[in-house]
């Protein structure tokens, strides 16, 4: 064993130096600013008022002159607030809770699924090493049509998943943020495998009897990460129309793309995917600046699509039996890691200090120039954000970021309890993670929030908001009941 | 009869929390000893008169099922076997199976018509499969009646439950659905198994018991499922009490007077002896007994508590119903505490892994004055208005089974349940099961045929008085005199409260052109089993003629 004293010691005086490192880069303003500040002040006070005095005197102002520049100065402060993009507030959000009754242990799941694929144990076999392995708990939920023996997914049971799921999410955001439905003037649904006619937005239209010239979009076929895009929409939508309100449901339906076949690839989703929605309310209104939740700062979205790899990575086909499902394909890590990187590229100068970035300048010139073998330089995400909702996909997805981002347990805390409370539920997890953050009590004014979404195309999208006022914790909520027993530890594999 | 139920799904309803992973429940001997059985209830509730959308009652009790199966793990678990190769449950959260369907017509008219095949698809049973594991030992199935009314049935493997149990989990649950809680939750504890004191065997232990059980296990043979058909009769309050009356010891004073479930048997045991052909003595009978207040066990105690006594009767003379009792009076007062734990201890010692079905060879006659099916009300003030039982198989020679009746109705009910054999051919009843619930007229009509039953095995005869009301159309009662007769076989037409009533009787051969089996009344609507309905429909259709 070699002695391991000095390693240690060296690191601690490393974490100084670096420090140390940072926060001078950081404030290098401040730090320039403060000695030039009192250069200034020591030298008026040396002069004396008299000398000042003589000093105005000598610069021999004139009305006209006062006028003007203060005239232009007036002018240019107008142009420049007009200019700025209005800031886009989340003013509240509310998650679907599913009833305890639509509740799958893992043991009822592999129960219907022997049942079901009475004649091909080896695929039940298979869905039980998933779900040994997934890191979902017992308590996750599907919609009552999949708890059938045999399951029977109709267009009717479907329809009624989807208003069970997107009324129930919208009925307690109108709750929770007081809105009037005929104050909604835009209406964006997101729900990617599920798009009946008419959509599912004018399902929302009908049960709340919204206005008559609201802009109403239903985003389907476009995977998990579609959440974020709806989100992008919404921003887009705010800055050509102001003082308005949008909201924004983001779904899921399970019932009809329940696979029934024997193809692997295709028995992964089933395993994976539970019931959940949410919807928000994001708004551009003044007054709704001091009671938002979060201001939106930036969205990013990157798409691999291009990439035929990337495109096919995760399809919606038919099997050999002619049977649907979505085909998972086993690239899909690789592929999403791809994404994220393009992902980190963009939004890295957007939001990392200084500090980080000079780090990774001076790596990236150095592996251009010196030795093209050094590593890039993994820029340290902590820094810029206090809380981070990774796309509840799967276990692999958060094992590869928390590896490739470089965070901590507690980082992906929120993460990995999502997906053992309430499964992958697409686009919505990301308010879910968000919810348990907020349930902790750990979200206070001023935090950043880094939102990363992953969805069949292959897109990577991820949002950043800011906190806008501290939240306490309330009594509703889809993680009120079960928020003192999280965060529990999920073993690397639940024995069934 | 297909078309009559259509089944909407098949579904698990699991428990709202999840249960402690890996917890494990063993099974006692006595539920061992119950593998080969299991139990079937239905339970029929008229519809509460407030409209509702189908499916709405069925989803919310669902909802509360889900509540209740939150205290029993047992049910949502699946069966396993331990390392001694003895059934145990491991409590997996797996569920319970549900079956959701709907009838057509009303309840009222299903009661009316309903027969053992009929009912048998109210209540869905699953034999246990290749590999247990994945098989839900319970099932519940909601049937919704078109026009009203709701059938629950509960089916369940008697290893880990009996009728006391089966029928405190169904309270349960209507107190979950009413009150939102339980009021007697269920108490999960093994048998005592050890006497308070030393350890010591007792000096003369309750060896008849123990023989029986020996007998019993070495005897059992696979019962073959056969038809039997099913008697249910509705004894009132004083003709129990007539009954107790008959099977008082006519020398001895001293003694205290039978209980209902001693006389009671005791008359069937007679009589049921009598058709078997027995001249001389009487047929083998077991008694089953509901142990839980003998051993000290509260009501709520899970699983299986029903002991299996012989009764044995020497130089039984004919007719005497009081010898009969008595002899069911001792050796039901012989199985106290101490005879239970001795054979528990026996049993437990014995350790026999070999299948046995103690219901095999005799005839049984079972006591379930504690099951008390009629008080499980699930919504507000609405009670079942009929309850079947079944306990399957059924051994070789029949099953009696005493229970208590509808209030209002009576104060017992007795299920007789018999295997046909070429003398009980001639009282051949097609119907079946037990329903616990009869009208008055009814009891009355049978207070005098019980009379001649014990005497001179009155089924081979049977004469029905009903009552049946008309609702005349406006018109028709111009056509119609007050009291007018109608004089074909003991018809007469009354006019009460401007209704029309129409006395109907008949007389005939009890074989399967008209058997009678219970006829049950509901305010103003009058059910009719087969039986009755059959020679019914003959009247009602010289009625109708004679209306138009």
């Amino acid at each position: 064993m070699p002695p391991i004293l000095p390693d240690f010691s060296n690191s601690v005086k490393l974490k100084y130096v670096k420090l140390g490192y940072q926060y001078l880069v950081n404030h290098i303003l401040t730090l320039t600013l403060i000695p030039i500040m009192a250069g200034i002040l020591l030298e008026v006070l040396r002069l004396g008022p008299d000398e000042l005095l003589k000093l105005w005197d000598s610069l021999h102002f004139d009305l006209v002159q006062i006028l003007c520049s203060s005239f232009l100065i007036i002018f240019i402060a107008t142009v420049y607030f007009m200019s700025k993009p209005r800031s886009v507030y989340l003013v509240d959000y509310a998650c679907f809770k599913p009833p305890v009754t639509c509740r799958v242990p893992f043991s009822t799941f592999m129960e219907h699924s022997r049942l079901n694929l009475s004649n091909n144990p080896k695929s039940v076999e298979f869905q039980m090493r998933i779900l040994e392995r997934s890191g979902l708990g017992e308590e996750t939920c599907l919609p009552p049509a999949i708890h059938y023996i045999p399951p029977n997914p109709t267009m009717e049971t479907a329809r009624g998943e989807a208003e069970l799921v997107i009324f129930s999410a919208m009925d307690s955001l109108l709750e929770k943020t007081g809105l009037k439905p005929k104050d909604i003037d835009i209406l964006i649904v997101n729900c990617s495998l599920f798009s009946p006619t008419p959509s599912l937005s004018a399902m929302v239209i009908n049960k709340y009897k919204l206005r008559s010239n609201i802009k109403s979009f239903n985003l389907s076929g476009m995977g998990c990460s579609a959440g974020l895009i709806s989100i992008d929409l919404a921003r887009d939508l705010l800055q050509v129309h102001p003082n308005s309100n949008a909201v924004v449901v983001s779904t899921e339906i399970i019932t009809p793309n329940y696979y029934q076949g024997n193809e692997r690839a295709m028995l992964l989703p089933n395993c994976l995917f539970r019931m959940g929605g949410a919807a928000l309310l994001l708004s551009n209104r003044k007054s709704e600046h001091r009671r938002a939740k979060y201001r939106l700062v930036h969205v990013v979205r990157t798409h691999k699509g291009a990439d035929d790899k990337a495109y096919r990575c995760v399809f919606e086909e038919e099997d050999k039996e002619g049977k649907v499902g979505i085909s998972l394909s086993k690239d899909l890590m690789a592929i999403a890691g791809e994404a994220l990187k393009s992902n980190i590229t963009t939004i890295g100068p957007l939001v990392l200090p200084a500090s980080e970035q000079l780090l990774f300048l001076f790596r990236l010139i150095g592996r251009k120039i010196l030795n093209p073998k050094w590593k890039p330089y993994i820029p340290d995400f902590r820094e810029a954000f206090e809380h981070f909702c990774i796309h509840a996909g799967g276990r692999a997805v958060i094992d590869e970021l928390q590896k490739n981002l470089q965070l901590s347990a507690e980082h992906c805390e929120a993460s990995r309890m999502t997906l053992h409370r309430f499964g992958n539920t697409s686009s919505s997890s990301l308010w879910y993670e968000l919810g348990y953050i907020e349930a902790k009590g750990r979200m206070k004014k001023g935090d950043r929030v880094w939102q990363i979404a992953f969805g069949s195309g292959f897109k990577c999208n991820s949002a950043v908001w800011k906190c806008n006022r501290t939240i306490t914790t309330t009594s509703d909520g889809p993680w009120a009941d079960c928020i003192d027993k999280y965060p529990v530890h999920i073993p690397e594999v639940v024995k069934l | 009869m297909a078309e009559l139920i259509t089944f909407i799904c098949k579904r698990t309803v699991v428990s709202t929390k999840p249960v402690q992973a890996g917890k494990t429940y063993p099974l006692s001997v006595l539920d061992r000893h119950m593998e080969e059985n299991h139990l079937r209830m239905v339970l029929y509730y008229p519809s509460t008169g407030v409209p509702t959308k189908p499916g709405e009652i069925t989803t919310k009790l669902r909802e509360s099922l889900a509540v209740t199966l939150t205290n029993y793990p047992i049910i949502t678990g699946r069966l396993q076997k331990n390392d001694e190769e003895q059934w145990m449950i491991k409590c997996n959260d797996a569920g319970l199976r549900m079956i959701e369907a709907k009838a057509r017509g009303s309840l009222e008219e299903w009661l009316r018509n309903v027969d053992r095949e009929k009912e048998l698809m109210l209540v869905y049973w699953e034999e246990m499969y290749h590999k247990p594991y994945f098989w839900s030992t319970f099932y519940v199935q909601l049937t919704e009646f078109e026009d009203g009314g709701l059938a629950i049935g509960l089916s369940c493997t008697h290893l880990l439950a009996d009728q006391t149990c089966a029928t405190m989990f169904i309270k349960a649950w209507a107190d979950t659905t009413v009150f939102s809680k339980m009021i007697h939750p269920p108490l999960f504890y093994p048998l005592p198994s050890q006497r308070p004191g030393n350890g010591k065997l007792n000096q003369t232990p309750y060896t008849a018991l123990i023989n029986h059980y020996k007998t019993s296990i070495s005897k059992s043979i696979d019962i073959v499922d056969a038809k039997h058909t099913t008697v249910t009769l509705v004894f009132s309050d004083d003709m129990v009490r007539a009954c107790i009356a008959m099977a008082q010891p006519i020398d001895g004073t001293d003694k205290s007077s039978p209980t209902p479930f001693e006389a009671l048997s005791g008359l069937f045991w007679v009589c049921i002896s009598k058709v078997k052909g027995m001249t001389n003595g009487l047929v083998d009978m077991s008694i089953l007994i509901d142990m839980r207040k003998v051993l000290g066990l509260d009501k709520g105690f899970f699983g299986n508590c029903m002991v299996y006594n012989k009764v044995h009767l020497e130089g039984f003379q004919e007719d005497d119903l009081s010898q009969a009792a008595s002899s069911i009076g001792e050796v039901v007062a012989k199985m106290d505490r101490e005879g239970i734990i001795d054979l528990i201890e026996w049993l437990v010692c014995k350790d026999d892994r070999s299948r046995s079905l103690m219901n095999s060879c005799d005839l049984i006659c079972a006591s379930l004055e504690g099951v008390d099916p009629f008080s499980i009300i699930f919504e507000d003030v609405i009670v079942p208005i009929r309850v079947s039982c079944y306990v399957e198989p059924v051994s070789a020679l029949g099953q009696v089974l005493i229970l208590p009746a509808k209030p209002g109705d009576g104060r017992l009910t007795v299920a007789m349940k018999l295997r046909p054999s070429v003398q009980l051919s001639q009282i051949d009843i097609s119907g079946h099961f037990g329903y616990f619930g009869g009208d008055k007229i009814f009891i009355k009509k049978l207070a005098i045929e019980l009379t001649t039953f014990f005497y001179g095995w009155l089924l081979m005869r049977v004469r029905v008085r009903v009552r049946l009301e008309v609702y005349p159309k406006v018109g028709l009662l111009d056509r119609l005199r007050v009291g007018q007769r109608v004089g074909v076989l003991g018809r007469m037409v009354d006019m009460v409260e401007s209704r029309w009533v129409l006395w109907l009787e008949g007389e005939g051969d009890n074989n399967a052109g008209w058997e009678t089996d219970a006829i049950r009344a509901e305010g103003d609507q009058y059910e009719l089993t087969p039986q009755v309905g059959h020679l019914m429909l003959q009247f009602t259709d010289v009625v109708a003629l004679w209306l138009r």
